[in-house]
């Protein structure tokens, strides 16, 4: 039992499966996550894929701060990801908003809506301290760090019907 | 057929990636994380006046000054730097770890307001080279009075005054100077 | 005998024990030749094992009843049917083969992507239904070379046993529907530059788009199991070795494979990707010509 244990656990860290989703990002950091695909940093190395379908997901990016036509998107997603799932906010809008704070077309930061695991920071983030940050997000997914606890109750009830979170 | 030189070529070159745990470090002009010197600053706000993402934010107090910053909300913009008038402001060459919990990476740094010579009250911080820009020619007098607290330098201005216009002041204008 | 040689050759060599690491190398080689041709490091040697078990040890999503259990035993029966049709091989047991298993393995190695086209259809994705049509568009355009560049071979040899192939069919012949055979190759495996019916970052993931956990380790599975059956296909064809002693034709079989996949994935890795109408233009013009080139050989020297 313990040896398919510290198998799937490896399995985990070796092989862990990106899905990103741009939650009204300028795209900065949407290119830098790309970045980290390419031979510089290629994040193949570490058994990283960038996977299309968030079903075959393991680790949800998010980018940018969460807009109200995002939030909906955001949410199914979130549900849509199998369990262990792992969520990684890329740069400054997820964690505070940034500049874009107190918009009326943003429900943000992240951690209202979804528990976020790991935030890496940078305006956009360099592309090596992407793949760090994903490193330690990795370390929560196999087991080896504990999750954070969440700072807020994240919304799961459906603020778009509501016409968005205050 | 240029694709297969291209790969070939890439193939004999061997990988150009770095290995995962290794990283290059950033440019020389890279603008990483905002550090503050709490000894240079002069508690003016330029800095939170100008950032764009109010990642850092100034709250005076009685006998010192709050500068906080948070690198979850900065833009990393450099704004900060350019505009601080004495260099106290710097960044870093790079932006630090992942960290777990938003706002956990908040610095503050709080500066000290010296005491004012004469009465021992806190009085604002000041600094020679922006006392130069505003005034051009710093004289001696000035550059004494710059360290009192507001209420001695209010005293102090009024007493020179009086000490240069006394004739006429005794003359047309009661005492309390109205 | 007959039983327990078959049952070895399903789950032993050239069967499971032996398919499954080999399907998993191939899909590494893939991988690392990519990368190497793009500049990069590639991935760990056993990642495609790793994520293999990392699929299977995840929860698996809730569906309605009928519909997960369609989405499990499509992907089952593609492994199922990929798994037998390796087992056809004649590669290790001598008299393992009989007279028709061609036609049998050719119709085993079509069960994974029609499996594939239906549970497209079944998952109910949007982006599962066009990559569903896609490969379905796909598997008609393909098989036209396809078998009848088997016919051809079958033609030549005059006989329809793998085997009987393998050893009788003439040169000329046998090279122009190898040509075929293998182009035929990477829409199945969905490879550049015929890789429309999986267009990552176009449909999403294709057919498997709403496959999650264990079940797209099931599609995994039955994708590192197809590598192996149609470099095995063309392997066990390529040279007249059947009668040869065993040791000669594994080390024959094993080392045209490997080859196949490197040649494949140089291909993939040179070529960009065709649309759909042009991969089935394609396939219908260009590698239904050189099929039926090898048919006409086939026809003219009998």
């Amino acid at each position: 039992m313990s040896l398919l244990d510290s198998l799937v656990r490896t399995a985990r860290r070796r092989s862990p499966w990106l899905f990103h989703l741009n939650a009204g990002s300028c795209n900065g950091c949407d290119i830098e996550l790309v970045a980290c695909l390419t031979p510089r940093y290629d994040v193949e190395q570490l058994g990283i894929r960038l996977e299309a379908s968030p079903r075959h997901a393991d680790i949800i990016v998010v980018s940018g701060p969460v807009t109200r036509t995002t939030l909906e998107a955001l949410q199914t997603v979130y549900a849509q990801v199998p369990d262990p799932k792992v969520v990684v906010a890329l740069g400054s809008c997820p964690a505070s908003c940034n500049m874009f704070a107190g918009s009326p077309t943003v429900v943000g930061p992240l951690d209202r809506i979804i528990p976020v695991d790991v935030y890496v920071p940078g305006c956009p983030p360099r592309p090596d301290a992407i793949v760090a940050g994903i490193a330690d997000a990795v370390a929560i997914l196999c087991g080896d760090v504990p999750r954070p606890e969440p700072t807020h109750v994240p919304v799961v009830a459906d603020a778009c019907a509501t016409g968005g979170l205050s | 057929m240029n694709i297969l030189n291209i790969i070939t070529g890439n193939v004999a070159r061997g990988p150009q990636t770095v290995r995962f745990p290794g990283r290059e470090a950033p440019a020389a002009a890279y603008r990483g994380s905002v550090t503050m010197d709490a000894a240079k600053c002069l508690a003016c706000g330029i800095c939170d006046y100008v950032c764009v993402s109010r990642a850092i934010a100034v709250t005076p107090g009685a006998a010192s000054c709050e500068w906080t910053y948070d690198p979850g909300r900065c833009t990393y913009c450099g704004r900060c730097v350019d505009h601080c008038p004495v260099a106290a402001v710097t960044q870093a060459g790079d932006r630090g770890d992942s960290y777990a919990r938003s706002g956990a990476q908040r610095a503050t740094v709080t500066v000290p307001y010296p005491a004012c010579p004469q009465c021992g009250r806190p009085a604002m911080p000041y600094n020679e080279a922006v006392l130069g820009a505003a005034f051009g020619d710093v004289s001696a007098e000035l550059r004494e009075r710059i360290h009192l607290c507001e209420r001695c330098r209010r005293r102090a201005t009024t007493a020179a005054l009086k000490a240069n216009f006394g004739a006429a002041a005794e003359t047309g204008r009661s005492d309390d100077g109205r | 005998m007959t039983v327990v040689r078959g049952l070895i050759s399903l789950l032993v060599f050239p069967g499971a024990l032996f398919a499954l690491p080999a399907g998993w190398f191939m899909m590494w080689l893939q991988r690392k030749i990519n990368a190497r041709a793009q500049g990069r490091i590639g991935p760990p040697f056993f990642q495609p094992f790793f994520d293999f078990v990392k699929l299977l040890a995840k929860e698996p999503v809730v569906r309605p009843r009928l519909q997960g259990f369609l989405m499990t035993v499509l992907p089952l029966a593609a492994v199922a049917s990929t798994l037998g049709a390796i087992a056809l091989l004649p590669v290790f047991p001598k008299a393992g083969g009989f007279s028709g298993d061609l036609v049998l393995l050719v119709s085993l190695i079509e069960v994974g992507p029609l499996c594939a086209v239906l549970g497209g259809f079944v998952s109910r994705s949007l982006y599962g239904g066009i990559g569903a049509s896609r490969e379905a568009v796909l598997t008609l355009a393909y098989n036209v070379p396809f078998l009848i560049a088997l016919f051809a071979l079958v033609a030549s040899a005059g006989s329809f046993s793998l085997a009987g192939v393998a050893l009788a069919a003439a040169w000329p012949v046998r090279v122009l529907a190898l040509i075929a055979l293998v182009a035929c190759i990477p829409v199945k495996l969905h490879l550049n530059p015929f890789s429309a019916a999986s267009a990552e970052q176009e449909i999403y993931a294709g057919s498997t788009t709403e496959y999650d956990g264990p079940r797209l380790a099931l599609w995994e599975l039955a994708h590192a199991l197809e590598w192996v059956a149609l470099t095995g296909l063309v392997a066990s064809l390529a040279f007249p070795v059947a009668d040869a002693a065993w040791p000669v034709r594994v080390v024959v079989f094993v080392a045209v494979s490997v080859a196949l996949v490197v040649v494949l994935s140089f291909a993939a890795a040179s070529t960009a990707r065709l649309k759909l109408a042009q991969t089935a233009r394609w396939f219908l013009l260009c590698g239904s010509g050189i099929a039926l080139s090898a048919l006409v050989v086939a026809f003219v020297r009998l």
